[in-house]
Formats: structure tokens, C-alpha cells, sequence
């Protein structure tokens, strides 16, 4: 979600459950999910929501509650829009998407590994973003830092990441070797 | 001494993508499977 066009920030933690203050490793019900912030008036919810359904088959059984494929709403437009975009893709009953659409309930914040999590084990971009954001929760909050973590797993073409280089606050050696990984792809 | 040069911290350039960020936005959460 990081590359998209019009997502400002990404973070990743534990959401749906009960069992409070949730880790990795003593997740309890929660799933594992991405927290995003957007901006509506360049992307639209129902855009991300294809994009959602789109990267991942929510056809098969989740291994576990921690792995189920949900989409949590933050508000009756958000589930309405879940809803009828989950009922449009199932095409009438030609398949069966088994995400749930659930009210969002409280949010917690992943460890700082993962976070940005490939971009961190890229020595010489994390080393700049670090240098940028001394503080790690300006870090995570770095749309900037966003952006190249997509483009790292893979996401976005070469022609966007030429156009928003000038953007990323990335050196030049940055700006270069982010374009030697991702030309690998 | 005060107000030197050399005493005044040089901050890195945040990104411009990161001061462009507009301050009204919608949240969205996701569980990927």
C-alpha cells in the first residue's frame, strides 16, 4: 500500500481482538494488519479497497485468526463501501471472499522491526532515513519512508520512482542505489 | 561561544514529500491474510 498514489503514511500492527497489548509473539486474537492514512481527494477508499482484494487471495481459509484477511471500517460510509465493493468482486456468488468487514477497534503498534520492515534492512536507505528521523516514530510516520519501502518490495514502476526522487529527501547515492534495486526486479 | 556558526546544529533536509503531506486525512486499516 506504501506506493500508492495518494497514501501519506503506512504502519503495521495488531487489531480485531480482544487480548490487550498485544506482540509478535503473544499476538492472542488479533490479526496482523496495516494501518494507513490517505489523502481522499487523490485516492479514494473504494480505489484502496481493489487494491486490498487485489494483493492477496482472501478465498482460502485463513491459517489462523492472526492471518484472516479483514477489512476493519472506521465508519458506516467505509463499511458500506466494503461491503458493496466485497459483494461486486464475489460476482454474485461466482466465488466467495471470506475477509471480514469489521468495525475497527483499537490499533496497537507493531515492534520497531517491523516496521518499514525491508527498508530497514536496506543498510545505506536506512541509514539516511535514520539520519533524517533520529526520532523512529517520525520514522514510521515518513511518507517518504513509505514510499520506499513499497518500492523495495516491488511495487511501482521505474518511470513513478524516477518522478518522485526528487522528493524522497534521498542523496544521490540513495536516489541511485534505490533505482539499482528496484531495476533488479 | 552562543550563536556562532559552528555552534548552530546543521539538521538534515527532511523530504519534501514528507512537508507536503496534507494535514486532512482518512485512516484505513487492513489485515492482508
Amino acid at each position: 500500500m506504501g506506493c500508492q498514489i495518494g497514501v501519506a503514511r503506512t504502519r503495521v500492527g495488531y487489531a480485531g481482538g480482544s487480548t490487550p497489548d498485544p506482540t509478535y509473539r503473544q499476538i492472542g486474537d488479533h490479526a496482523e494488519t496495516v494501518q494507513i492514512d490517505f489523502n481522499p481527494e487523490t485516492v479514494s477508499y473504494e480505489e484502496l479497497l481493489e487494491l486490498f482484494w487485489s494483493s492477496h487471495d482472501a478465498s482460502r481459509p485463513a491459517w489462523s485468526r492472526q492471518y484472516m484477511s479483514a477489512v476493519f471500517f472506521h465508519d458506516e460510509e467505509q463499511e458500506r463501501l466494503a461491503r458493496s465493493v466485497k459483494e461486486r468482486l464475489e460476482g454474485g456468488g461466482q466465488r466467495t471472499l471470506r475477509t471480514g468487514v469489521l468495525p475497527a477497534s483499537r490499533f496497537y503498534l507493531a515492534e520497531d522491526y517491523h516496521q518499514k520492515y525491508i527498508l530497514q534492512g536496506d543498510r545505506t536507505l536506512n541509514s539516511e532515513f535514520r539520519r533524517m528521523y533520529p526520532d523512529f516514530a517520525d520514522f514510521v510516520a515518513s511518507a517518504s519512508a513509505a514510499k520506499v519501502n513499497g518500492y523495495l518490495y516491488g511495487c511501482g514502476t521505474l518511470e513513478q520512482i524516477r518522478t518522485q526522487l526528487g522528493s524522497l529527501g534521498l542523496s544521490a547515492k540513495g536516489g541511485e542505489h534505490l533505482l539499482a534495486r528496484v531495476r533488479k526486479f | 561561544m552562543a550563536g556562532d556558526k559552528a555552534d548552530i546544529a546543521v539538521l538534515p533536509e527532511l523530504p519534501p514529500m514528507d512537508l507536503a503531506v496534507p494535514t486532512r486525512l482518512q485512516t484505513a486499516d487492513f489485515a492482508f491474510g
